[in-house]
């Protein structure tokens, strides 16, 4: 019998026997499902809250050991102005007055945007100002303590949730060693943040002028928030200066659309200034406001550089290395053929998805970003990243090669939020650049594409690429979006030829963006 | 939809979502897993679900989704594929001539494939068909005519009591 409409007939007919769970099963299953779902929602929405609302929230939402701190804030009447006093303080009275605190000039903000103060407390406030810290001022012994709340004013172009929230606290200790004492605890206990089992992500000095010492710890969490593509971060600048410590915060949300290595060094350049603020000192220079980096900027460099009036070498790298819009392969996939490359803003998220730390991290003498998307009828199908590293050393350079095939290698992928499905090896590869570079290599990973919250199987696929030419590294990620099936023109792809087109995608992305990044070194 | 209901569905639906899901994707064991998660988010989003006109067509799509993403990852990832709902079940012996059939039908293009099997085995007219997969219903027609004229040479060539292996 091979009449196939007979055939299949006859396979409906037959209906083969598959064993059932039961249906009370099922629901269960179902119900399990929706619970989960419920708790992602309203974990989410809380952590949306604390960002937008500010501080206070996480002290209802119950986010670590200091929301449950029952130590009562000194009200504005118990100390007018001045001194929080404290019950084992044996130095005469605090001289830090409330004009100790940074005010919004000291803070930098990029884009167009500026800080403004929201609230000033005497005393520390009774909510958490930071979610790593599990032990308050006073209770460190501070002769006083006085804190001020910013938030990011109006801006053209950027939303709250892009800078997030910043809150200063400096207070007094009976001495300066004590206050190194304090500052070395809350370095510590900022780089680790075991309240939120967060993942270090960077760390920069604070030095210069009245500073004794001073640094900051970068870290990052995994949010509940559904579809969130980026970690949280928490931003937490130490410094001492004499028998003061300032502690500077700042958090921001899931999605944020000024790059991280801007933020941290104007954190940096905002703590300089803060410091001096709380030392009665004035601060080195007046903040500029300064266009939105990521398309350029020197993620290690200090804040001094950040001053205008000081003199910076001449740059090595600029938008010249940055592959244009233009090079970028097409998709040829049916209905996504006409949907083209575009530049986008700087973003937060790192250049590849295996990153373990934010670049600044490999201490670059130079960098240069540039991001595109390609979206069609409102759906994202691809992401090209390029970051182009200038080092001062070859050796700096070969360290930081090494780092970044490291993390392709073991895909920490502590800077995202989404899962990971699979790494896959790394493995070397030709760029077909002209000039040929050192060496360079690529790996896949895969993860889950954010459906807004609902189930589905949409994911990406990001080919990262690392390549190296003497002092320079080129990092490169090139994503195409899939699901059910990879990028590919059948569904299930039968074939290898079925991922030829892909990969020469992905080649052609490599060499349009190396090439133009090494073009200056041939 | 109340439990009473769910269970209704359920119980009239699943051997006949999980033979149309075995023909689709050609793995008995693989379709009654997906089906079975299927039914379950069913469940959980029951009040969508009271709203689509065709429930059962709304859980074979989702077990076809799951089915085609498991395959993907199991194949391109090479890791073992996530089982949501359980331990493997152990399916009875499948009748050899259809496991025929769906090692025929495995070998058609994707898209005629689920045309002859929403048309065939699933039953379903070729307006309905064309609504659930997104096409226009002269492109159904032309992948059905395709899809059985391929399908009667395969059958056609197959040895009497050939068994059908995983390719």
């Amino acid at each position: 019998m091979s009449d196939p409409i007979s055939r299949l007939d006859q396979f409906r007919a037959d209906t083969p026997g598959a064993p059932m769970k039961s249906a009370a099963e099922v629901r269960r299953r179902g119900d399990q499902i929706r619970r989960r779902q419920r708790v992602l929602v309203t974990a989410g929405a809380a952590a949306l809250a604390a960002v937008v609302a500010g501080p206070i929230i996480f002290l209802s939402a119950g986010f670590g050991e200091r929301a449950n701190d029952p130590t009562p804030a000194p009200q504005p009447s118990e100390t007018p102005g001045t001194i929080t006093p404290s019950p084992s303080g044996s130095a005469g009275p605090s001289t830090l007055t409330r004009a100790g605190l940074p005010v919004a000039k000291d803070l930098v903000a990029p884009l167009e945007a500026s800080w403004v103060e929201t609230e000033t407390y005497d005393g520390e406030g009774s909510d958490a100002y930071n979610p790593c810290l599990t032990t308050t001022l006073g209770e460190s012994a501070a002769e006083a303590a006085f804190r001020r709340d910013f938030a990011i004013g109006p801006s053209l172009n950027a939303e709250a949730d892009d800078y997030g929230m910043m809150t200063a606290v400096v207070a007094e200790f009976r001495s300066p060693e004590a206050a190194e004492d304090i500052r070395a605890d809350l370095s510590t206990a900022a780089a680790a943040c075991t309240p939120l089992d967060a993942t270090p992500a960077g760390s920069l000095p604070v030095a210069g002028g009245v500073i004794s010492r001073g640094d900051i710890n970068v870290v990052t969490y995994v949010s509940d928030e559904p579809g969130a593509n980026a970690r949280p971060e928490v931003a937490t600048a130490v410094v001492v200066a004499e028998d003061r410590v300032l502690v500077l915060t700042r958090q921001r949300g899931a999605k944020e659309q000024v790059s991280p290595e801007f933020l941290q060094t104007s954190l940096q350049t905002s703590a300089v200034n803060a410091a001096h603020r709380m030392a009665g000192a004035e601060p080195p220079a007046p903040p500029e406001s300064p266009a939105s980096s990521g398309s350029s900027g020197s993620p290690g460099s200090s804040p001094a550089t950040s001053s205008p009036g000081s003199s910076a070498p001449a740059a090595i790298l600029s938008d010249a290395h940055l592959v244009a819009a233009g090079s970028l392969p097409g998709l040829p996939m049916e209905g996504e053929s006409s949907a083209v490359w575009q530049q986008i803003a700087p973003q937060s998220t790192p250049t590849l998805y295996c990153q373990g730390a934010w670049l600044s991290s490999l201490k670059a003498a130079e960098s240069v970003s540039r991001e595109f998307r390609l979206e069609n009828g409102g759906s994202q199908l691809g992401k090209v990243n390029v970051t182009v590293l200038e080092f001062a050393t070859k050796p700096a350079a070969d360290a930081a090669y090494g780092t970044v095939q490291g993390w392709l290698d073991a895909c920490p992928a502590s800077m995202h939020n989404a899962k990971l499905f699979i790494a896959r090896p790394v493995e070397s590869i030709e760029t077909g650049t002209t000039p040929g570079v050192d060496r360079a290599a690529q790996a896949l990973a895969e993860y889950a594409g954010d459906c807004g919250g609902e189930d589905c199987d949409a994911t990406w696929y990001d080919h990262q690429t690392v390549a190296q030419l003497g002092t320079r590294l080129v990092l490169v990620t090139h994503a195409e979006a899939g699901g059910p099936c990879p990028p590919t023109r059948a569904c299930p792809p039968e074939e290898a030829s079925d991922y030829i087109e892909w990969d020469n995608r992905v080649a052609q992305t490599v060499q349009a963006a190396v090439g133009r990044a090494v073009e200056d070194l041939s | 939809m109340d439990e009473d209901e769910f269970d209704a569905f359920y119980n009239a639906s699943f051997r006949r979502v999980c033979a149309q899901v075995y023909a689709m994707i050609g793995d008995s064991d693989e379709a009654a897993e997906c089906v079975q998660e299927a039914f379950a988010r069913a469940w959980a989003h029951r009040r969508k679900l009271s709203s689509v006109d065709y429930p059962e067509a709304w859980v074979r799509t989702t077990a076809y989704r799951l089915a085609v993403g498991r395959w993907r990852r199991k194949k391109y990832a090479g890791r073992v594929t996530d089982r949501a709902v359980g331990v493997r079940t152990v399916m009875p012996a499948v009748d050899e001539t259809h496991v025929a059939l769906v090692a025929a039908l495995k070998k058609l293009p994707e898209a005629q494939r689920q045309a002859i099997v929403l048309h065939h085995i699933a039953d379903l007219p070729v307006h309905q068909v064309a609504a659930e997969v997104g096409a226009p219903t002269g492109t159904i027609k032309a992948r059905l005519a395709r899809g059985r004229a391929t399908l009667a040479e395969l059958l056609a060539d197959e040895a009497p009591g050939a068994v059908w292996k995983e390719a």
